[in-house]
């Protein structure tokens, strides 16, 4: 009976871990401020601004750990008060999980939006999942939520990248980035395919 | 930190019928994400004392309000029967004011509360009365309550005043019961102070220079007289004899200053053209700060038409003084143009009915021939940047009232070429453009600091943009460059502001087709600018779009003299010009002969000049020659 018993218990803990395993615990979302790294640099009215899911959040909060199977909702507010033209860059960098080399996260959508989430600036993408992504825009003055979301693929992972103003045509070391962030993702795939 | 859950979007497991649904839908789908920001109400930091005493304006309903409205366009409109067909103020009153028993029966309520009336205009659509703020609680069913929002501390009912039953039915609101949007004047000079002590040269000047041909920064109007071709006015005989410019300000003066400008000019002026009228119905007597605004008012308008009586309406500028200030001019009805230099940013009014109550007063300006210019701010795009500074808060666009009112001329500023002395060198601005402080970016962030420009450049240009509170009015329908108000206008502030954290202080609608403004564009820039003689002592280097709109009155004042007067129309007046001037725009845009000239580079911090209407400069600068021609 005790057998029974302690096979139902262990049952049910797969099941919770099961079930946990499909629903992972959710991230309170956190809130950034893109502030202009340029800023002060004297003829230069544009700027690069960071993007990265290490730190503080708006309010000073530290952005904890994050764990693998966590999902997350980063917002990050840019105010522009001129016409700009936009890019955006982000992308995963690598940890480990297991033996494996893995992507850190996978993102499954942006958007951007006022900051009332009612006028949408560009769609959606549900179905994106990637390890990398980007966006160009134009904007006109106004104040901007940039909303990213995505899963920790494992222990560690976090992602980076840029959001500048201009350029319009990607500057060097945008262009670098997103070139050095596809390579990873051209490594990892191989390596993927490699230890399959 | 915001309340929505990424469940209620469950972004990472969704169906396939949901992903469907997502496309299909589009931008449907991101409604119902939840403010990432919460919204911030004003701080409440408790009642206000209930013995506090305030003067308020009840607005009585038009009668037969649709009727006025249409009475406002077909006085207007050269087409209709009624063009020009102005009523006087006593004639307006029997028309359109309440009843004198529907007045009575409201003043005596008022009293019965305990209320003090202390005047009841003579348009019977507005009564003037006094009382603590325990009565109006009493009466009214709101408290008032002290309460500061992004570094502004003002008062305001805590909830929206509930009209007593008796008196509903003919009453639209009580003004004056908040003083969140307290008028500023629009004159000043450059940035010249803090960390810019010393940066700007203002012109040497012993005295007010005699003749014309006077360096930008060193303008008087015989100055601007020649660069708008006015001198053909003057020419042929106009001087604005027989008419009266009417001021309506919110700072005493020394009327010394003016007729000593007048004289150093060489203009010929009746020594008692001015009478000044005490508008004093609110919390205390007109006060001195804002002096120089009511100088150059009556300088500038005078100046330009020196054969023109004054009258000079000087309400407090307090609760409900700035709409008592122009009731009582447009009650009097002695005066042909009013303008005002002084405003806040439209949306400072939301809540307020004062807004509704000037809108009437403005509708009863129209019907009696009487112009109404205002000063469209001197903060560029960004018209509430000036009372919260950027980068404290987010840019918003922004636009001034009561510019703003499709009822008012607009009247917004541009720079004209000039090279500015500053500590560190000179600065060149080489065109003809929208007044916008970002040509001293370079300048300003070389030597102190693109943060000093953010905090002492940025709010500076001509006021313009589209408003979110003003449905675009019918002169402005179908003309090209006409834009309705853009996207992402939130008002972001940080710690600075707040004391901690982030806070989301005003969203505004995106897409509204509001009223574009300005109408057109004189120079305004400081650097640029005029002379002031102000306190006995001429000083140049003076500028805002506070000098446009004076000079409008004055050279709408010249006009109407030039309008023959008949039997419908006994005073000569020209009224609201707005539809013909956007007509005569819609019929010769800027060809020869047209009383617009085109503005077409540069920009006032957001909206871009060129070859149509634009929100930075308007329909452009005037000829004012050829606006004669056009408005007569």
């Amino acid at each position: 009976m005790n057998h029974i018993k302690k096979l139902a218990l262990a049952a049910a803990v797969a099941l919770l871990a099961a079930s946990g395993a499909q629903a992972a615990p959710v991230e309170e979302d956190n809130v950034f401020l893109l502030v202009n790294s340029t800023e002060n640099v004297p003829g230069v009215f544009t700027g690069t601004y960071a993007v990265d899911s290490v730190g503080a959040d708006i309010n000073g909060n530290a952005v904890g750990p994050r764990v693998a199977g966590d999902t997350f909702v980063d917002d990050y507010l840019l105010e522009i008060n001129d016409a700009q033209d936009v890019s955006f860059f982000v992308a995963a960098n690598s940890a480990k999980s297991g033996r494996k080399v893995v992507p850190g996260v996978t993102f499954s959508g942006f958007v951007l939006t006022d900051l009332t989430g009612s006028t949408v600036f560009a769609p959606i993408d549900f179905d994106f999942e990637s390890h990398s992504i980007g966006a160009d825009w134009t904007l006109q003055s106004g104040t901007y939520d940039l909303e990213l979301w995505g899963t920790i693929g494992a222990n560690g992972g976090n992602y980076s990248g840029e959001l500048d103003t201009p350029p319009a045509v990607p500057e060097p070391t945008g262009l670098a980035l997103m070139m050095a962030g596809l390579g990873a993702m051209g490594m990892l795939a191989r390596r993927r395919k490699n230890l399959s | 930190m915001r309340n929505k859950k990424l469940g209620a979007r469950a972004p990472l497991a969704f169906s396939a019928l949901s992903l469907a649904a997502a496309f299909v839908l589009g931008a449907a789908a991101p409604q119902a994400m939840a403010v990432i920001i919460p919204k911030v109400a004003p701080k409440d930091l408790g009642v206000a004392s209930p013995t506090q005493v305030r003067t308020l304006s009840l607005g009585l309903t038009p009668r037969n309000g649709a009727a006025l409205d249409a009475l406002v366009e077909s006085v207007a409109d050269p087409k209709s029967p009624n063009f020009r067909k102005f009523l006087s103020s006593a004639q307006f009153a029997a028309q359109f004011g309440q009843t004198p028993e529907a007045v009575a029966q409201v003043a005596a309520f008022l009293q019965s509360q305990g209320f003090t009336v202390t005047n009841v205009h003579a348009s019977n659509l507005l009564i003037t009365f006094k009382g603590t703020n325990a009565q109006i609680a009493a009466t009214f069913g709101t408290t008032i309550h002290n309460y500061t929002q992004a570094g502004s501390a003002f008062q305001a009912p805590a909830t929206a005043a509930v009209m007593p039953a008796q008196i509903a039915a003919v009453s639209v609101g009580v003004g004056g019961m908040g003083t969140r949007a307290r008028p500023m004047s629009y004159a000043h000079t450059a940035p010249n102070a803090g960390a810019l002590a010393g940066d700007t040269v203002q012109p040497a000047l012993a005295a007010v220079p005699h003749d014309a041909g006077n360096p930008v920064g060193s303008w008087t109007v015989k100055d601007l007289a020649a660069k708008y071709n006015v001198n053909p006015l003057y020419a042929k005989g106009l001087t604005g004899a027989g008419k009266t410019i009417g001021i309506a300000t919110l700072a005493t003066y020394d009327q010394a200053d003016v007729y000593a400008y007048w004289a150093a000019l060489g203009l010929s002026v009746d020594p008692n053209r001015i009478t000044d009228v005490i508008v004093d119905p609110a919390d205390g007597a007109p006060g001195t700060d804002g002096a120089e605004e009511t100088t150059l008012d009556v300088e500038q308008s005078g100046g330009l038409a020196p054969g023109a009586k004054m009258r000079v309406y000087i309400g407090p500028n307090a609760g409900n003084g700035f709409l008592e200030t122009f009731a009582t001019a447009l009650d009097e009805d002695m005066v042909d143009v009013l303008s005002a230099s002084w405003g806040s940013p439209e949306i400072f009014y939301d809540g307020d009915p004062t807004l509704a109550l000037m809108h009437n007063v403005f509708k009863q300006a129209a019907v009696q021939g009487i112009p109404v210019i205002a000063a469209s701010g001197d903060s560029g795009a960004y018209d509430i940047n000036r009372n919260v500074p950027y980068p404290d808060c987010s840019t918003l666009l922004t636009v001034d009232y009561p510019a703003a009112d499709p009822y008012v001329l607009a009247a917004g500023g541009t720079s004209l070429p000039n090279v500015s002395p500053h500590k560190h060198g000179t600065v060149t601005q080489p065109y003809e453009r929208p007044w916008g402080g970002d040509y001293m970016k370079d300048y300003i962030t070389t030597w102190y600091g693109l943060g000093l420009y953010y905090t002492s450049y940025l709010p500076e240009g001509g006021g313009g943009g589209v408003s979110v509170r003003f449905a675009r009015p019918s002169y402005q329908n179908g003309l090209t460059g006409v834009q309705n108000s853009a996207s992402a206008q939130s008002l972001l502030c940080g710690p600075t502001i707040t004391g901690g954290g982030y806070a989301d202080y005003w969203d505004l609608p995106a897409n509204a087709a509001g009223r574009n403004l300005p109408d057109v564009a004189l120079n305004a820039d400081p650097a640029s600018g005029y002379v002031v003689l102000f306190g006995g002592v001429a000083q140049g280097g003076w500028g805002g779009t506070s000098f446009v709109a004076p000079q409008l009155n004055g050279l709408l004042t010249l006009i109407s003299e030039d309008i023959t007067p008949t039997a419908s129309n006994p005073k000569g007046r020209m009224g609201r010009p707005m539809p013909k001037m956007y007509a005569a725009f819609k019929a010769q845009g800027y060809a020869a002969g047209s009383p617009f000239l085109p503005i077409t580079v540069g920009d006032n911090e957001f909206y871009k000049a060129g070859p149509n209407y634009n929100p930075a400069s308007g329909l452009g600068s005037v000829d004012f020659t050829a606006l004669d021609a056009a408005l007569k």
